[in-house]
């Protein structure tokens, strides 16, 4: 795979929190019918801003109570800043006051970053930076620097 | 001169994905198996270990705070007897050993500082830091000194040099491993390179909050003590294309003898 026309392939790894709680109903609150596990539609996608070149999926997730890990891989092409972005396109019973989805952590290269990523809510021109609970249809964005193995921020590689 | 070119490529072949992999997981493979030789490695192995084979050939060697042991294993390939490291992170020194032993190398990583080194009795012909000193504030003459005990040959080389003045770049960060989630304050301990810049009894000042220190790891400094046998400064700053902060820009190296 060396030598190849690419400039690298990125491996992401999001830990994702499904914090639905338990049953509201306060006079059974382990009832074992509440269902907690959240199916959301995600996209997830990668944009060049230097060239203009945008990358998404779109596919739904199971995500069980708690953490959940999603990983994918990327390959960059050019040198410069990309957008990592991650959308919640549907979950019912979304609530604004208490979002069900978090995004815990962030790996690169299996390198953990801080995962300090900026929400756009859909329906404001707020940018919440440093925000990590996600709420339906805003987008959470994260911005990094190709190529990943020169960042001195990540410490990755062998002699880094 | 690549002269560290070929031995380079061997490591590449050989050891680069599976040390890589084994240290940092799964989710490191895509850059294990893009793994490249660039120039800047080659140079870096030119200052590193080539001029110091007399030192590694059948050599016990230790290496403080070895990293990936990316440079434990080019020692071993370069004639070293064996490479003992040492190394703060669980899950760097855990990987190394476990690749170690898929590869049969007689190599082996223990989790410590190098402050556990002065309560061990093993005795090395040559240690190495290699891109570590940065780390180890406290690597003043007293602390050499003390070594003398375990080694002869003091080999220091390292990338963050402070390119105005040509020395040895200390950071002042905490370290954290995100892994096992242990935290290390190495400004904990005694503080005793000489200072410039710090004001220790102010804890809000702003040399905790990370400004740069300046080790004055030069050889005026540490001649009473002991045997300078090697000390020089390279500058990469006009060859490098690296755009991210990491690049790199230069190199120290620092040989001395500790005992006569």
């Amino acid at each position: 795979m060396k030598n190849s026309n690419y400039l690298e392939r990125i491996r992401f790894a999001i830990e994702i929190v499904n914090l639905k709680e338990h049953s509201p109903d306060w006079m059974n609150p382990g009832d074992p019918n509440w269902d907690q596990i959240l199916d959301p539609c995600i996209s997830i996608g990668i944009d060049s801003l230097s060239d203009n070149i945008t990358d998404e999926l779109l596919d739904r997730y199971i995500l069980l109570p708690g953490p959940n890990t999603l990983i994918f891989d990327y390959t960059v092409y050019n040198i410069g800043e990309h957008q990592l972005k991650i959308k919640i396109h549907d979950i019912e019973n979304d609530n604004w006051l208490l979002p069900p989805i978090q995004i815990n952590k962030l790996r690169i290269q299996s390198i953990p970053v801080l995962p300090n990523g900026i929400y756009y809510p859909a329906d404001s021109n707020e940018e919440l930076f440093g925000a990590r609970l996600l709420g339906q249809r805003g987008e959470w964005k994260f911005t990094f620097i190709t190529p990943v193995k020169e960042s001195g921020g990540l410490k990755l590689g062998l002699w880094s | 001169m690549d002269y560290g070119l070929e031995i380079l490529e061997e490591f590449s072949s050989l050891y680069a994905y599976d040390l890589t992999v084994a240290i940092f997981g799964s989710e490191a493979e895509l850059y294990a198996e893009d793994f490249t030789v660039e120039q800047s490695l080659v140079d870096r192995y030119n200052l590193t270990i080539a001029p110091y084979t007399e030192f590694i050939k059948d050599k016990h060697i230790l290496d403080i705070g070895c990293g990936t042991g990316m440079w434990a294993v080019l020692m071993l390939m370069a004639g070293a007897k064996s490479v003992t490291c040492i190394e703060p992170k669980r899950f760097m020194a855990d990987g190394i050993n476990v690749f170690a032993q898929k590869h049969k190398l007689n190599l082996v990583c223990h989790c410590a500082t190098h402050l556990d080194l002065l309560e061990r009795d093993e005795v090395y012909d040559t240690v190495f830091v290699i891109d570590a000193g940065c780390n180890l504030y406290n690597f003043a003459p007293h602390y050499i000194g003390q070594l003398r005990n375990l080694t002869n040959h003091l080999i220091i080389v390292d990338k963050h040099i402070d390119p105005v003045y040509g020395e040895l770049y200390v950071k002042r960060i905490k370290s954290f491993d995100h892994r096992s989630g242990i935290s290390f304050l190495p400004w904990e301990t005694v503080f005793d390179a000489p200072q410039t810049d710090l004001d220790d009894s102010d804890p809000d000042n702003d040399s905790r909050q990370g400004r740069a220190l300046y080790m004055y790891m030069s050889p005026e400094y540490y001649k009473h003590a002991f045997w300078v046998l090697d000390y020089k400064v390279v500058d990469f700053r006009e060859n490098t294309t690296a755009i991210n902060q990491s690049a790199l820009l230069g190199m120290f190296v620092f040989v001395v003898k500790t005992t006569q």
